[in-house]
């Protein structure tokens, strides 16, 4: 940790609420963007990423400088996601998700010039904004201990080292996670497809 | 050596259990696809997941600032990101004070009004 970063800690521990201001300024865009795509819904996502900040100040003080200050802050993200998902899960309100709402939106046709009845390949079909369309599907019914890593690796871009410090998963693990995660997506997309050139045959 | 491992651990909030690990069966059966048909390659998938999950153009990710002081000030009783009345810890004095104006109010309206009430309507 840097001096910098140090001395910014110590104000925050302190209770600053300036320090803290800053901090949330600086990490909010990530912390929604991540928590945004853990849960796929806006309003859960900005309540959630504000809940973070929360736990962040209450918990400050148990932050030693062994890790990054933004890794900590996505770790209390990340088990914030997991816990708020469990809970919607119980729920099972039936709502409609907003990433799979934005899916219902974009029509067929909107895949890069590809509608369903011109498509004569598989190639064509999975092409463009249609094949982001099943994604967004895929990726919201694959095991939410897999999208987290993959989320954390292929979008996040994170290296596998922050993934574990962020998960506290093993090197290993984290590595196995998202093998089988891009495993997982690619069945379920692949199926996706599948129905939907059966479909338009 | 140890300690400092402990400490590192510590430092962070808790760890998730690896037994919600699912079994390999858990996947989705690959036989149902037919043999050879690959629609997606690995990158098409990755720039996919990133379009996917990207949010839609337009939209501005909301200001969090406001809403995590309200809960911090409410949280605390006040105590951090006080604004000296909603959550003070003793609101009586604030009460007293209202209840005080209100009354004056009142009894000057009562002297502004009464010497109207004996007189007769035009």
């Amino acid at each position: 940790m840097s001096d910098e970063e140090a001395a910014f800690v110590a104000r925050l521990q302190a209770r600053n609420e300036a320090a803290f201001n800053e901090l949330v300024v600086t990490y909010e865009r990530r912390v929604f963007a991540l928590v945004f795509r853990m849960l796929g819904r806006r309003e859960e996502a900005e309540d959630l990423a504000q809940e973070v900040f929360v736990q962040v100040f209450k918990a400050i003080d148990q932050f030693r400088g062994e890790s990054k200050l933004s890794t900590w802050i996505y770790r209390i993200a990340v088990n914030l996601c997991k816990n708020r998902t469990k809970y919607l899960s119980r729920r099972q309100v039936g709502e409609q998700d907003d990433v799979d709402a934005m899916a219902d939106r974009a029509p067929l046709s909107a895949a890069k010039g590809v509608s369903v009845g011109a498509i004569s390949q598989p190639d064509e079909l999975v092409e463009g904004m249609q094949l982001e369309v099943i994604v967004k599907r895929a990726i919201q019914q694959i095991e939410p201990d897999f999208r987290e890593v993959l989320i954390l690796r292929d979008v996040e871009d994170m290296s596998y080292e922050e993934i574990a410090a962020v998960t506290g998963l093993a090197d290993g693990t984290v590595k196995s996670r998202i093998h089988r995660a891009r495993a997982q997506l690619r069945v379920l997309v692949e199926r996706a497809a599948g129905e939907k050139l059966k479909g338009g045959s | 050596m140890s300690d400092e491992k402990d400490r590192k651990e510590d430092d962070l909030p808790e760890k998730p259990r690896d037994s919600d690990f699912p079994p390999e069966d858990d996947f989705p059966p690959e036989e149902d696809f037919p043999e050879g048909q690959i629609l997606v390659d690995e990158v098409d998938l990755k720039d996919a997941l990133r379009g996917a999950l990207r949010p839609p153009p337009g939209s501005v990710a909301p200001s969090l600032l406001r809403g995590v002081q309200k809960k911090l000030r409410v949280r605390s009783r006040g105590k951090f990101y006080g604004d000296g009345w909603s959550n003070s810890s003793s609101p009586r004095s604030t009460y007293l004070i209202t209840s005080a104006v209100m009354l004056v109010l009142v009894l000057i309206v009562c002297l502004v009004l009464l010497p109207w009430s004996s007189s007769k309507l035009p």
